[in-house]
């Protein structure tokens, strides 16, 4: 596992993350510990009501240094900011710029994780680093898989922290992830990498 | 019939299933990926984990038979209804007899509210909580 981890010492700067059952607070947490002005891309996608508004990014930036967004289709892709889609629509990132799609649902949900995953690794390749956190269903575990094969790295809550275990448990199984972390591993793992150093830190464990 | 086609159980390219996507009835084609997760996807691009699919299959069913238990018990009193119509009216043409149908449409309904009294549908505790649809589950 750990042996693959730093295998091109580049600068990973495209973070996607993905989160369902138990996210708000994981999400919170994770976001809170990214630095601002941090020299990447964050994508996040949290499972979620298409009939409710949830007001997602004021939620998740009240304790983020980093700027949360909503973006519009369309919008240039910049450094420094976490996009986050808004009910009922799909985040796609490509041609550096972040899409919002009605297409269809995924893991009967929309927005899913899998299309962020999905065209991250496809727009930006070993650039990609794929983060999945707390929740159920099967949903990330493709796109995590996808990430790896375009050379991008994958992160794992540990289902131990995780509230709802179930996601980040599947994700282990099935696949070769990179690391497995707590929230405050995740955040360190991604300056590391958003710096072009190994992942490797104090927080790294090996999957239960 | 077949549900998953033979040639998954080797390789990793798509084929097509024998089963239709629960999202649109479209076909639905399966994939085997990483240590061999199964992932479903059909030809407008709804995707599906193992026990979606059978959450949705599950669901379906629990949907469909409630929607033959309301039809019967619709053209039960729409029977009656209609008998009754037609003896004030003298129009015998739409009114019946049609006692017979009527006791086997309802004896037909009870049957069936009894099959889904007794349903238990496919236990997925053990293939990581699933018990709902995720758009539920949080905020």
């Amino acid at each position: 596992m750990s042996g693959a981890i730093d295998r091109n010492a580049r600068a990973r700067d495209v973070i996607t993350v993905g989160a369902s059952a138990g996210g708000v607070q994981a999400l919170t947490q994770l976001l809170a510990k990214l630095p601002a002005g941090l020299p990447a891309i964050v994508g996040v996608v949290l499972h979620r009501s298409p009939h409710i508004e949830s007001r997602l990014p004021f939620v998740l930036g009240r304790r983020a240094a980093i700027k949360v967004v909503e973006p519009a289709s369309g919008d240039l892709l910049e450094q420094g900011v976490a996009y986050v889609p808004p009910r009922d629509q799909h985040l796609i990132f490509q041609d550096g710029r972040a899409y919002l799609s009605r297409g269809p649902r995924e893991h009967l949900t929309r927005p899913a994780i899998d299309p962020l995953f999905r065209s991250a690794a496809a727009a930006f390749g070993p650039r990609v680093v794929g983060v999945l956190l707390t929740g159920y269903g099967g949903d990330g575990v493709p796109g995590l898989i996808s990430i790896k094969a375009a050379g991008g790295i994958s992160l794992v809550q540990d289902p131990r922290e995780a509230t709802h275990p179930a996601m980040p448990q599947r994700a282990i199984a099935e696949d070769d992830v990179d690391a497995v972390l707590t929230l405050d591993g995740i955040a360190a793992a991604i300056v590391n990498l958003v710096e072009g150093r190994p992942l490797r830190g104090e927080h790294d464990e090996v999957p239960a | 019939m077949y549900a998953l086609p033979p040639a998954v159980f080797e390789g990793h390219e798509r084929h097509v299933t024998g089963i239709s996507c629960p999202e649109c009835a479209g076909v639905l084609e399966v994939q085997r990926e990483g240590h061999g997760n199964l992932r479903f996807l059909c030809c407008v691009g709804h995707t599906l984990s193992v026990d979606e699919l059978l959450v949705a299959k599950e669901d379906k069913i629990e949907t469909d038979m409630w929607a033959t238990v309301r039809a019967h018990e619709e053209l039960v009193v729409l029977l009656q209804d209609l008998g009754v119509y037609a003896r004030r009216h003298g129009r015998t043409q739409i009114g019946g007899p049609h006692d017979d149908r009527i006791t086997q449409a309802r004896d037909h309904a009870q049957r069936i509210r009894a099959i889904l009294d007794e349903k238990r549908p496919v236990d997925l505790s053990g293939m990581g909580d699933l018990a709902a649809p995720p758009a539920s589950l949080s905020l």
